[in-house]
């Protein structure tokens, strides 16, 4: 079943256009990576999908309904959760308050503090911060804030969930760690589109990959299929480096 | 009569114009809303006051000290004080202006009293006649001396090296640091042309009309006004702006009464700011871009 | 929830209570004008602290207050508490109103935007001369009574007025709506996609803390019993009521109302010795404030005193 389609997406800021043309579609329980060369319009993509921005051109379809005009908490209420590339925890709130936020504004919308505290501290278990629930999230080193943003966008309750460049900035035994929470959520049923940098993670971990390059996609396919295709090198590499067959 | 209204509203336009074009450029440069500017204008008012009473001096002739005390003065405020609080959240300095304007106001109250006053040269009162208008001399020479700086300032931003380094710096904080120029500097010395450009607005009014420490506040509003209407940082918008804001405000004044200048004006400024940020002439500078 | 803290307010909430009958009147009119600015304070920063939108012109639903009471007093002959829960719908409404456009704004943006709402809406009343008296004031009914009275009046009802703002800074900070307006200051956008409707809650936000404001509006027009639009809207009461915030700390329930008394006693205490220089020093305090403490005194002391600590912020952030 399919979750999400982009339909010739596009966007513009004025004259300048970031995204142009951009169509797939991504299946419930996927795990579908986002890559592509910096200024490929990747994060301008999830802004989209989660409507911080505008859209110029285009639909988006979520669980067969168009969202272009809706705003950003009603698709959080919707089952769509995201987290940011810079993770900024809600300091003055505890640990466990940042993720309590999830539980009563997401998908799961609860209102009594006692179920917004039983879904916060099951996805700091899962995430595995619950021993740090009641400290100030401002103190944390960086792997744990990241798995903060992702408690908290699991609190939530989403269905589908759009990860920005969670992996950057980890250490390779964090890494593992990270891409085995994803696979666990996957395991739960949720689907997760992620952009990524670090190609080892996020080739491990998806399903399929999608390649944006200077706002156009160019290439889309399994891992295996796409670390061999020359477009892809070229637009990483440069043409020096695609053999072109 | 409308001819005279319109008149009235350029002369005061020009005035408008000035004491919008320091608080734009600082605004547009260094991202500094700087609450104090009306109070730093008043100086210049007292200045050209007390050198007209205590040595007879002409006003128009004490342009240049007020200018430049007040280039000095701005210059070791933004030095010594908001050099400190620059990189800290946008609100801060917003606060920090005001204390200053708060002691500024404070200050002149107490050394000079909140008694009204105004400078009246001999030639005062003359005024000419043209095409059944009449224009005074004084709001005359008010006029062209604002339009002279005006365009005395764009040709610095301009022409000159530094003009040059002081718009790079807007545009694009980074880049210009890779060129060299410190931003250090460019913020000091921009925060003093305000003001020296300030001052000499103040100096200008008191010829115009009677000042006391309490209109500080209504200056730097309409300093604040031009600079959104036309739009930060740039010259020639200021100059237009300032028009602009003098004949609204002449025309209000005239069909709806004196009593709301203010309201009208605060009006106009949450209007613009709701709906179009950039100014009527403005383009995205990095003041606005980036915050 | 017992603890320490609320323990050591419940004593400090007894101690003021006790006050009236031991100590003058002089000490009492302070007070009283301290309780004043930690109501203020306290129900701006629902706005300010928590939820990260500077509503400097805040005072503005103080001024509203004001003139509600002050009307309503002398053309109306409504008595005094009765015409309280209108100055706090006066303020809701009228801050929900605004909110609307002004919200979108952020940062010093909306700072100024508010400014000019106060300002207009002084000159607006300024206008009204038939129903507000204009530039010349209004002077409401004196209360009838015994001066002692009458002082102890005011101190227990603007106490009340505290009291009651602090309540319910306190309720927000613990309901999920506290939570949100935070997740809101610390960044907006993190926010809604989290599923907080963000326009609403800022509104939301501002109302009540205009409410608030506005009811100690009433309080001050029936103690001084002549308001007029200069004393009521703006003056120092904006920068005072910001440096309380700032002083004390905005993030917290207490800290505004800390920086109130802080703030007061030590204006008290310049006033009292400088009356000219006494505006100049609030000036020179706030410049202080702003270099030297923007975390707050709290925050900054936190691990005990040190020149040191005072001087970090500045590096901090210099240019």
């Amino acid at each position: 079943m399919v979750i999400l389609e982009a339909k010739n997406i596009a966007k513009s800021y004025g004259g300048l256009k970031v995204l142009t043309d951009v169509n797939f579609e991504v299946k419930k329980g996927e795990i579908v990576g986002i890559i592509g060369p910096n200024g490929a319009g990747k994060t301008t993509f999830m802004n989209l999908v989660s409507r911080l921005t505008p859209i110029t051109g285009g639909v988006i379809v979520y669980k067969g309904e168009i969202i272009n005009d809706k705003k950003p908490h009603e698709i959080a209420k919707m089952g769509i959760a995201r987290t940011f590339q810079v993770v900024k925890p809600f300091g003055g709130l505890s640990v466990l308050e940042n993720v309590m936020v999830g539980a009563y504004y997401g998908k799961n919308n609860v209102s009594s503090k006692a179920e917004a505290t039983k879904i916060a501290e099951e996805a700091l278990n899962i995430v595995g911060l619950i021993d740090v629930k009641d400290k100030d999230p401002r103190i944390l080193p960086l792997a744990k804030r990241k798995k903060l943003e992702v408690a908290r966008a699991l609190a939530m309750g989403p269905e589908l969930l759009l990860l920005d460049e969670v992996m950057a900035g980890l250490s390779v035994k964090e890494l593992d760690d990270m891409m085995r929470e994803i696979i666990k959520l996957k395991e739960k049923g949720i689907t997760i589109i992620a952009i990524e940098h670090v190609m080892k993670a996020i080739m491990g971990i998806s399903d399929r990959i999608v390649v944006l390059h200077l706002g156009k996609k160019i290439a889309e396919g399994k891992p295996e299929e796409i670390v061999r295709n020359p477009e892809v090198i070229e637009a990483y590499l440069g043409s020096k480096y695609a053999k072109k067959e | 009569m409308i001819l005279q209204i319109l008149i009235n509203g350029i002369l005061l336009g020009g005035f408008y114009a000035l004491i919008g074009v320091g608080f734009s450029l600082v605004w547009g440069v260094t991202n500094i809303i700087n609450l104090a500017h009306g109070a730093i204008a008043l100086l210049g008012s007292y200045i050209t006051y007390y050198m007209f009473q205590n040595l007879h001096l002409d006003p128009f002739l004490s342009l240049p000290f007020s200018f430049i005390s007040l280039f000095i003065f701005g210059y070791l405020i933004q030095r010594y004080i908001m050099n400190y609080v620059v990189k800290a959240q946008i609100f801060m300095l917003l606060i920090l202006t005001f204390g200053i304007e708060i002691f500024l106001v404070n200050f002149m109250t107490t050394f000079f009293s909140a008694n009204f006053r105004s400078v009246t040269p001999t030639y005062a009162g003359s005024s000419m006649e043209f095409a059944g208008v009449v224009i005074p001399y004084i709001r005359l020479g008010v006029f062209v001396i604002c339009f002279v700086v005006t365009i005395i300032m764009g040709l610095f931003l301009e022409k000159t090296w530094l003009g040059k380094a002081i718009r790079a710096t807007s545009l694009d904080l980074e880049a210009a640091m890779m060129t060299g120029i410190s931003p250090r500097k460019i913020y000091s010395i921009t925060f003093a042309l305000g003001s020296g450009l300030a001052g000499l607005a103040g100096s200008l009014l008191s010829l115009t009309q009677a000042f006391s420490p309490n209109i500080a506040g209504g200056l730097t509003l309409r300093a604040f006004i031009v600079a959104i209407l036309g739009g930060l940082g740039r010259v020639e918008g200021a100059f237009i702006g300032g028009i602009m804001l003098g004949i609204i405000e002449t025309l209000s004044s005239f069909y709806i009464g004196e009593g709301y200048k203010n309201a009208i004006a605060f009006g106009l400024m949450v209007f613009m700011l709701i709906v179009k940020p950039s100014g009527l002439l403005g383009r995205k500078y990095y003041a606005e871009v980036k915050h | 929830m017992i603890n320490k803290k609320f323990l050591l307010f419940l004593l400090f909430v007894i101690v003021l209570v006790l006050l009236p009958f031991v100590v003058s009147g002089y000490w009492l009119r302070v007070l009283t004008q301290t309780f004043l600015f930690a109501a203020i304070a306290t129900g701006s920063n629902i706005i300010i602290g928590f939820t990260g939108y500077p509503a400097f012109g805040n005072i503005a639903f103080f001024g509203i207050g004001a003139y509600v009471t002050g009307v309503l007093t002398t053309k109306y002959s409504t008595p005094f508490f009765a015409t309280l829960p209108f100055c706090a719908l006066s303020g809701v409404v009228i801050a929900s109103i605004l909110g609307i456009p002004i919200l979108r704004l952020k940062g010093h943006y909306f700072a100024i935007a508010t400014v000019g709402v106060m300002e207009a809406i002084k000159e607006l009343i300024d206008n009204m001369t038939e129903l507000t008296g204009g530039g010349l004031g209004l002077t409401l009914p004196i209360m009838q009574g015994e001066p002692e009275y009458i002082y102890k009046f005011f101190y227990f009802v603007m106490l009340g007025s505290m009291l009651f703002s602090l309540l319910i800074l306190f309720i927000v900070s613990r309901i999920k709506q506290g939570y949100a307006l935070r997740a809101i200051r610390v960044d907006e956008d993190a926010a809604s996609v989290m599923g907080i409707n963000t326009p609403v809650y800022k509104t939301f936000a501002w109302a009540i803390s205009a409410g608030l404001v506005g009811i100690t509006g009433g309080i001050y027009a029936y103690w001084i019993s002549y308001i007029d639009p200069n004393t009521v809207f703006g003056g120092t009461y904006p920068v005072k009521m910001f440096a309380m915030i700032l002083l004390g700390g905005g993030t917290t329930v207490i800290g505004p109302m800390l920086g109130a008394f802080i703030l007061e006693l030590i204006s008290e205490i310049v006033w009292s010795k400088f009356i000219a220089i006494h505006g100049m020093v609030l000036g020179l305090l706030i410049i202080f404030i702003i270099l030297f403490l923007p975390k707050g005194l709290f925050e900054t002391f936190k691990g005990g005193f040190s020149l040191k600590k005072l001087l970090s912020n500045l590096r901090e952030n210099r240019l």
